[in-house]
């Protein structure tokens, strides 16, 4: 992880669907539940609140770690809209309370809706069960009355493709409780895409 | 007297409890491969009310726990529950004279290598491979993170397996209020182990296939049908009194669930790499999101604790999801099966 002014990717801004505080500092390790436990990444190992990292290329707005602060999204069937446009990925900083996968509910403006899968593991230490890579591992696991040191929880970097060459528009999450996202970045088309045809947008209102 | 026992070695799944990581380093210590004895297996099984708080509870399809979790394997174990904390570690100490780890039940909140000392209450397997009399201390493995291999002093391992387990705060969580009394896992492990052949993994596809589709449970939730009627069951008790207690149960006993799909995948997708069979690799992976369906499941029964009602129609849908994709994995395995 650095800071790179030539990593790809538009960062998306999650902040409004925020509802859960993961990260606590060594000073507070009670601030915050990631998880039912109420373990927390320690800030401590993590990128500072806004900065813009990069992760193995694309470019991140890490969100704030501040006491009290949301800072990830618990994947409930939350609709986050994008800013319109061609993509070929959608990269996520994410962790699972165990793994799991659900399929993203991709919405483009021609109206059309794909369903494309989202897969995290474990922040507990593990194995990326998904091929995803190591984003950010800390070193400790927060618990509410202690640090506790040799426990190294884990944000994933992972990616969902998409596949229509449509302009997207929105993204539905899943409705999984295990999984959490941290922040995500959309990575631009290599090829341009040609608007929806207009005749097929009214024919598919029409059915 | 001194004893410490070779060939001890950690092993994890990150989905297996307690008890399978024990069983898999006493397999490992008989030169045998964890994955093809714990995942051949492919089950589900839960007798009404059986629920128990302990991060090992596997519902019993069989007599005998290693009997349930590896039925086609020659492993045998019985809970051994002493009288007292002098024949707690008599039993234990004459087990591993005999050159035998023990398997023995612990509430971590006294044991300094856990997370959990001094802290949170809770109900955990680990293995004594060895002793030193004269220095009070017993050699013990844990491989569940932050994994742990070395001494502990007698009187911290005395006190984890006499501790009354109790529930103090709000984290003493679905493991809690069950006193550990001093239990033992005495495991017998036989000596002929099925080798990893087409004709043994296509036995065992049959027959983990004939049971999901069986409507007969003896009372017990069995099979597909029991999946279903089982987290219907669940999302219709969330909403009444002991609501609670209804997600302490979904979180535990759908652990076991997941842990038999989690290993069964991983055997499947090892015997396709072994056999040269991609088909059981890919019969493997809706397997395994079988078990990523459990994820959910068993985070909606701990998050919702405190508003059970709210959670019915969430495990609803995902029940939805899972008797689905079961029926499709089953469907596959079936014309695996028949196409040899």
């Amino acid at each position: 992880m650095q800071s790179n002014a030539s990593a790809r990717g538009r960062t998306l801004d999650l902040t409004p669907h925020f509802d859960n505080d993961g990260i606590s500092t060594a000073g507070n390790t009670a601030d915050g539940a990631f998880n039912v436990w109420r373990n927390t990444f320690p800030a401590e190992d993590l990128p500072a609140s806004g900065e813009l990292v990069d992760v193995a290329g694309i470019a991140f707005r890490f969100p704030s770690k501040a006491d009290g602060a949301l800072n990830n999204v618990v994947c409930g069937g939350q609709l986050i809209e994008v800013p319109p446009g061609a993509y070929d990925w959608i990269y996520v900083l994410a962790a699972g309370e165990r793994r799991s996968e659900d399929p993203v509910y991709l919405h483009f403006a021609s109206g059309a809706v794909d369903p494309e899968w989202l897969r995290v593991s474990d922040f507990w230490p593990g194995p990326p069960r998904f091929g995803e890579v190591v984003a950010f591992r800390a070193r400790s696991m927060h618990y509410p009355r202690h640090a506790q040191r040799n426990l190294e929880p884990t944000i994933w970097l992972q990616r969902v493709p998409v596949t229509r060459l449509d302009r997207l528009v929105a993204v539905r999450l899943p409705e999984n409780r295990a999984m959490h996202l941290f922040a995500a970045t959309l990575v631009p088309a290599v090829r341009a895409v040609a608007p929806a045809p207009e005749p097929a947008r009214e024919e598919a209102a029409v059915r | 007297m001194s004893v410490v026992l070779p060939e001890i070695e950690y092993w994890r799944h990150d989905l297996s409890s307690c008890l399978q990581d024990c069983l898999a380093t006493l397999l490992i210590q008989r030169g045998h491969d964890p994955v093809p004895a714990l995942g051949a297996a492919w089950d589900f099984y839960y007798p009404p009310g059986d629920f128990r708080p302990e991060e090992y509870y596997y519902p019993c399809r069989w007599d005998g726990l290693a009997e349930s979790v590896l039925p086609y394997h020659p492993v045998t174990s019985r809970w051994r529950t002493p009288p007292g904390p002098g024949a707690a570690w008599a039993e234990v100490r004459a087990e591993v004279e005999a050159g035998r780890p023990a398997i023995v039940a612990v509430d971590n909140y006294h044991l300094p290598f856990r997370p959990a000392y001094g802290d949170v209450h809770t109900n955990h397997l680990v293995i004594v491979y060895g002793f030193d009399d004269d220095a009070s201390v017993a050699h013990v493995i844990d491989s569940k993170p932050p994994r742990f291999r070395g001494s502990v002093r007698m009187d911290d391992l005395s006190a984890a397996r006499g501790s009354a387990n109790p529930a103090h705060h709000d984290r003493d969580l679905f493991y809690t209020q069950r006193p550990i009394e001093g239990r033992w896992l005495e495991v017998r492990v036989g000596g002929d182990f099925p080798e990893l052949t087409p004709e043994w993994v296509r036995t065992v596809v049959e027959r983990n296939v004939e049971r999901f589709l069986d409507r007969e449970g003896d009372g017990a939730f069995s099979g597909l049908t029991g999946l279903r009627d089982y987290l219907a069951d669940v999302a219709d008790r969330a909403g009444e009194a002991d609501g609670p207690r209804v997600m302490d149960e979904l979180y535990v006993v759908g652990w076991a669930a997941q842990q038999c799909a989690g290993l069964h995948a991983d055997f499947l997708a090892a015997a396709g790499r072994r056999l040269g069979r991609p088909r059981l690799a890919e019969l493997g992976r809706d397997v395994d999101r079988l078990a990523h369906h459990w994820s959910d499941l068993r985070m909606l029964g701990a998050h919702c604790r405190a508003e059970p009602a709210a959670a019915a129609g969430r495990i609803r849908a995902r029940t939805v999801q899972l008797v689905s994709d079961t029926q499709r994995a089953l469907a596959r395995m079936e014309g695996a099966v028949a196409c040899g």
